[in-house]
């Protein structure tokens, strides 16, 4: 008998409802959700430290910077979607721009 | 001093290319972790002067840009607009104790950055609110028309560190 696991969850509109989320922070001034603190901050402030710190590290430690870089995106989703679901990156840059300039993370 | 929250807020969504505005600026949600990291990659690179100052800039331009199209002239309009858009993107609840030409003090009763890397991690022997530092020295740029880096930051007291609050004192070289 071959078994077939189907599961009920819609993984497209959860990704569509996140991404339409509007935020504001409560009276202390914090934003919290799905277990973790969330912010909303220019894209550009993170793009512009990303972008900054690859180009003034030393060329040895680029790829390791770029890693850590793309890695915090990729834990931000994980533990945003409870460790449930995989994170799906896609940047605010125009197509052709770094890896390690993300702007916007869907899980 | 205490200053009411007296912030406009536009948010627009773009469904087509999954973007946020606020204000009109591209805008992007992200987790404690996040910051965090970001924050942590900082420390270790030795490089938090350099995220300070990306959030100086970032945020002296934000500030002043909301400065000019609502028309906030007077330093209780500035004050209360900055204060609140610090807490409306979830950066934390700030006061201005006092805030002169050429000096000033910031408490921070709650703090993204502090809270998020004591959920990560647990308290640190160091101040880590290096986005919150450059903040403040953005925001006082912005305050009084001055060019970045007219001002200078420094966290006396941390939510991390396991202080109550959060304080910066705000000085000219």
């Amino acid at each position: 008998m071959t078994t077939t696991m189907t599961t009920s969850i819609n993984r497209q509109k959860i990704i569509d409802d996140m991404s339409k989320i509007e935020v504001a922070g409560d009276e202390r001034g914090l934003i919290e959700g799905f277990n973790v603190f969330v912010q909303q901050l220019p894209a550009r402030f993170w793009n512009s430290f990303a972008d900054r710190l690859v180009n003034k590290v030393e060329p040895e430690v680029v790829e390791a910077t770029e890693y850590l870089l793309v890695n915090a995106a990729h834990e931000c989703g994980y533990h945003t979607g409870y460790g449930g679901l995989a994170p799906e990156i896609r940047s605010t840059s125009n197509e052709g721009f770094p890896e390690h300039m993300i702007g916007v993370l869907l899980i | 001093m205490s200053r009411p929250t007296q912030l406009k807020l536009d948010h627009k969504f773009d469904a087509d290319r999954m973007r946020h505005y606020l204000n009109g600026q591209l805008s992007v949600l992200h987790c404690h972790h996040y910051a965090s990291l970001y924050t942590q990659l900082a420390v270790d690179a030795k490089e938090t002067e350099l995220l300070a100052a990306v959030s100086e800039e970032t945020f002296a331009g934000v500030l002043t840009d909301y400065f000019d199209k609502n028309g906030a002239e007077s330093l209780d309009d500035r004050i209360g607009a900055a204060c609140g858009y610090f807490a409306a993107v979830g950066l934390g609840k700030m006061t201005v104790t006092y805030l002169g030409n050429d000096s000033g003090q910031i408490v921070l009763e709650e703090s993204h950055v502090d809270r998020g890397w004591m959920k990560k991690w647990g308290q640190f022997d160091a101040p880590v609110n290096h986005i919150g530092r450059g903040y403040i020295a953005g925001m006082f740029s912005a305050i009084w028309g001055k060019p970045v880096r007219t001002f200078k930051v420094r966290e006396t007291e941390s939510i991390v560190t396991g202080a109550e609050e959060s304080c910066f004192k705000v000085y000219k070289d």
